[in-house]
């Protein structure tokens, strides 16, 4: 093991199919990934399973990733998020709702007073274009990120019409794409 | 490499990744995406933004006996 031994490092271990290296990638990084799961599954039982098969997913398809396209972290969440979401659809289907959601506790993408400066140039550069959206807009968006909940869902959950709640998370998304590129290219 | 229509795939890709996309939509973008260079460059970017959100998550530790079970899943080819 390398001191400074990055996530990506120990992906490409893992593609060689080393599981030391997969116990540490797992260390690292399962207590960041497993809120992701319970905010979209709302029962932690079941946030586990899917997270347990996102690992699965990543100890298959380590050879997959590629560092030259972007972060290990990224990599991951997008694979937790696709299996949690997945999850929920199928739950959903079976006809057992998803749980009621419990939105006061939403995160939204704000600076804490304490996590400022522990925060990326990316999160900051986030949250900063996140406030700069309508109330509206943007609470639609950190729901359907944080729950998972789908258009018709959010409109049930915000007691709007559906397509109302598509032009929010449409108008919402474009104006963030703006603000965002803008931050980037100074 | 811009094409046209390039802000509506943007959304369209805004979409997938957020996961209000849904259904055979969902699927199809996903196909595009593994295709298409042009279609996966765009939810990738989406997928960085994005991941900033989850930093501002309160950390939750997993239980103690989920690292046994992956590895048993992994052990068994499940």
């Amino acid at each position: 093991m390398t001191v400074h031994e990055t996530l990506e490092d120990m992906i490409a271990a893992v593609a060689d199919g080393d599981r030391a290296a997969f116990r540490r990638l797992y260390e690292a990084t399962a207590r960041r990934l497993l809120p992701v799961s319970i905010g979209i599954l709302g029962r932690r039982d079941v946030a586990e399973e899917a997270l347990q098969d996102a690992y699965l997913n990543v100890w298959r398809n380590a050879a997959g990733f590629d560092p030259g396209k972007g972060r290990a972290l990224t990599w991951m969440i997008a694979i937790v998020r696709n299996r949690a979401l997945t999850l929920r659809q199928r739950i959903a289907r079976e006809g057992n709702p998803a749980p009621e959601d419990s939105l006061d506790r939403l995160a939204d993408g704000a600076p804490g007073p304490l996590d400022e400066a522990l925060r990326s140039g990316a999160a900051r550069a986030l949250a900063g274009c996140m406030a700069g959206l309508d109330e509206a807009q943007r609470r639609a968006i950190l729901m359907a990120f944080y729950r998972g909940l789908s258009h018709a869902e959010l409109a049930r959950a915000l007691d709007v019409p559906l397509g109302t709640v598509k032009s929010w998370i449409r108008r919402g998304l474009a104006r963030l794409k703006d603000c965002l590129d803008h931050e980037t290219a100074e | 490499m811009k094409r046209r229509n390039d802000d509506i795939w943007q959304m369209v890709a805004a979409e997938y990744v957020l996961g209000t996309l849904a259904g055979p939509a969902r699927r199809r973008f996903e196909r595009l995406r593994e295709a298409d260079a042009y279609y996966c460059t765009m939810a990738d970017a989406w997928e960085r933004r994005f991941g900033a959100l989850v930093e501002s998550l309160p950390p939750e530790e997993p239980s103690p006996d989920l690292w046994d079970r992956l590895s048993a899943a992994i052990d068994t080819g499940s």
